[in-house]
């Protein structure tokens, strides 16, 4: 655009300096200085009017342009490189060609504060040119504040060109499915490049111990999802020393086992969200969970907690809201322990996969349920006598129920129907043994909130089943029985 | 109070048009023009690079907009330009492409933001979400690329051609 400037000023002090010549010069000369002009036009480029044009495109038709022919090819890089030089946002799918011009722009412009390349897929993801260009690319951005790759692999030599420069101003980094190694990102979070990030993502890569070690010391991060990754409970130890100001802490899929308790090792006030799904964690290593008062929001599915994990969790967490604890074998024993607690605020619990049974169900009488607005059941092994515990006064703020994959038969319908569900609004009967006499059954006032009813995989007759259930609720959308 | 001072605006093939001051002033070009031209007579400022036919669109555009100024279009283009633009823009741009080109090139060179602004996001978006071969149908561009280049971008660029 400046060239385009200067280039006009000029111009213009031409066209001024003639027009002063006209103005001494009489009339008639006019037409000898026309020609003059002319070739001032000309001198102005092409490039520019369709730098112009190309300054409306987005990245997928500015890439479209470049190959039509040589001239658009150069025009859009040039596009590229002075409109996204502040911020380079596309959603482009396995984008080579959208490297080459991200790593031109990042070689021109080392002042990019925003990149993100996105969904670049894993199609071309050994491709050694393809390297090349992210390594230009993670080796030219000096000024960067938020970086976002997804997808494209980074090399242990892409890693260590980032760390070559100081990033002082990097805020939120984001390498998410770029299968970086542990020793790579050790690397790159040397030097002091990640000091003050605040929003960390490193996920489905090979993050092990060396990589926690360098982690530990950033304290200003607030957020850090290091999902799928090979965390062991040795890392689990480092990773609870850059945990105070943490407000969101995703875990998953590590094999952080009994390293949890240190994780949790130090009182924490800050902490919001945590997600510690499939990590082997016993019941015994939750301990000292309770040192994470301020959690609102807890997911530990599939990790073996049994009764000491649902006790801790019940009355070491005041202020959980959710809590999501499915497949983690609690049984009808830890039920008690984990009605036994202090979670008067929860209104979100997921127990799927416990096999808890009947007995289980008992439990929800305790008044500490009696916020609860959405509660999952799913395999369970409940059948109509656990029905008749569910439909106990304290539930009676309940808006969504799923009672999937379970064995209630037409009593516990009976038994559903005689429960204070005044909010109901969905409930998930998928795969129990319902036969068609049930379904008069739901005409009961209970019911009269509902607004989904699922009732796919059960013993119905399909036409007059299907029929009837129109009758009883006009409103609803049933799907196929 | 001089009421409508007018100037003369000579095309390139020499054809005349009389315009009140106040509606070319939209030109950057005249308008530095006529900072340093002679003030009591109807000053006569020749466009050579403009024929009649744009021009008179020209004119047509600053007459209407001295006074409504347009609005700015945003970058990137969103959808289709007629989302975006007034009506009168809308007819104004119901021309054809080689007028429309011409247009680019007479605001550009008579420094009219606007309408470069205009005219430029009109042919963004009949780009938009054409192929390249398409583009080069519609603009009459050669392929200049070798076999080799071409088989090499394309190889590259498999992912926009699925979109």
């Amino acid at each position: 655009m400046n060239t385009k400037q200067l280039k006009r000023k000029r111009e213009h002090r031409e066209m001024k300096e003639e027009l002063k010549d006209r103005s001494v010069v009489v009339q008639d000369s006019k037409r000898k200085k026309q020609s003059l002009i002319l070739s001032h036009l000309n001198e102005v480029p092409d490039e520019l009017f369709y730098m112009e044009i190309f300054s409306y495109l987005e990245f997928e038709s500015l890439a479209k342009c470049a190959m039509v022919c040589k001239k658009w090819f150069n025009a859009s890089a040039q596009t590229a490189t002075s409109l996204y030089h502040d911020t380079i946002t596309g959603m482009v799918k396995n984008t080579n060609y959208y490297c080459v011009l991200v790593a031109s722009v990042c070689r021109h412009f080392t002042n990019i504060q925003e990149l993100s390349l996105h969904d670049c897929g894993f199609i071309n993801i050994f491709n050694e040119q393809e390297n090349a260009y992210i390594e230009t690319v993670m080796g030219n951005l000096n000024n960067i504040r938020k970086l976002e790759i997804h997808g494209l692999r980074i090399t242990d030599f892409a890693c260590r060109e980032f760390s070559r420069t100081p990033k002082p101003f990097l805020q939120e980094l984001k390498l998410d499915h770029c299968m970086i190694s542990d020793y790579g990102f050790s690397n790159l979070a040397r030097n002091n490049t990640l000091s003050n990030v605040y929003s960390l993502s490193v996920t489905a890569s090979a993050i092990e111990l060396d990589s926690c070690k360098e982690l530990s010391n950033l304290t200003n991060l607030k957020i850090l999802d290091l999902s799928h990754n090979c965390i062991s409970s040795e890392g689990a130890k480092y990773l609870s020393s850059c945990l105070q100001n943490m407000e969101y802490l995703d875990l998953s899929f590590n094999n952080i086992e009994e390293g949890f308790e240190s994780l949790c090792s130090q009182k924490n006030t800050s902490m919001r969200k945590l997600i510690i799904v499939g990590n082997n964690i016993p019941g015994s290593a939750c301990k000292n969970i309770g040192n994470f008062e301020s959690i609102t929001h807890l997911d530990m599915t599939g990790n073996p907690l049994g009764y000491e994990g649902a006790s801790f969790i019940s009355k070491g967490l005041k202020e959980i809201r959710t809590l999501k604890i499915a497949d983690a074998k609690i049984n009808s024993s830890a039920m008690i322990y984990l009605s036994e607690g202090i979670m008067n605020n929860l209104s979100e619990l997921s127990l799927e996969g416990n096999f808890f049974g009947d007995e289980g169900c008992v439990v929800f009488q305790s008044p500490m349920f009696s916020n609860l607005k959405k509660l999952k059941l799913n395999r369970n092994c409940i059948t109509c006598f656990g029905c008749e515990n569910l439909a106990c006064d304290t539930l009676k703020s309940l808006q969504e129920l799923n009672l999937s994959f379970n064995r209630i038969k037409t009593r516990g319908i009976n038994f559903l129907s005689e429960g204070k569900f005044e909010n109901l609004e969905v409930l998930n009967l998928t795969s129990n043994f319902l036969p068609t006499i049930a379904i008069p059954l739901f005409k009961k006032p209970v019911f009269s909130k509902l607004k989904v009813l699922l009732l796919m995989g059960n013993r119905f007759s399909t036409c007059s089943s299907s029929s009837s259930l129109k009758d009883i609720f006009p409103q609803l959308q049933l799907t196929d029985c | 109070m001089s009421e409508t001072k007018q100037v003369e605006l000579t095309s390139k093939d020499k054809v005349s048009f009389k315009v009140d001051r106040d509606v070319i002033l939209m030109s950057g070009l005249v308008k530095d023009m006529l900072e340093e031209g002679d003030e009591d007579e109807t000053p006569i400022i020749p466009i050579p690079n403009v024929d009649s036919k744009p021009l008179q669109k020209v004119i047509e555009y600053c007459q209407y907009h001295h006074k409504e100024p347009a609005q700015e279009i945003e970058k990137p283009l969103k959808g289709k330009i007629e989302d975006v633009i007034c009506d009168w823009d809308k007819k104004f741009l119901e021309i054809d492409q080689s007028l429309l080109i011409e247009l680019i090139m007479a605001a550009n060179y008579l420094n009219i933001k606007d309408l470069l602004d205009l005219t430029c996001a009109k042919v963004a978006s009949m780009i938009k979400g054409k192929s390249p071969e398409q583009i080069r149908e519609m603009f009459g561009i050669e392929n200049d690329f070798t076999p080799e280049e071409e088989a090499k971008i394309r190889e590259e660029n498999k992912w926009c051609e699925e979109a």
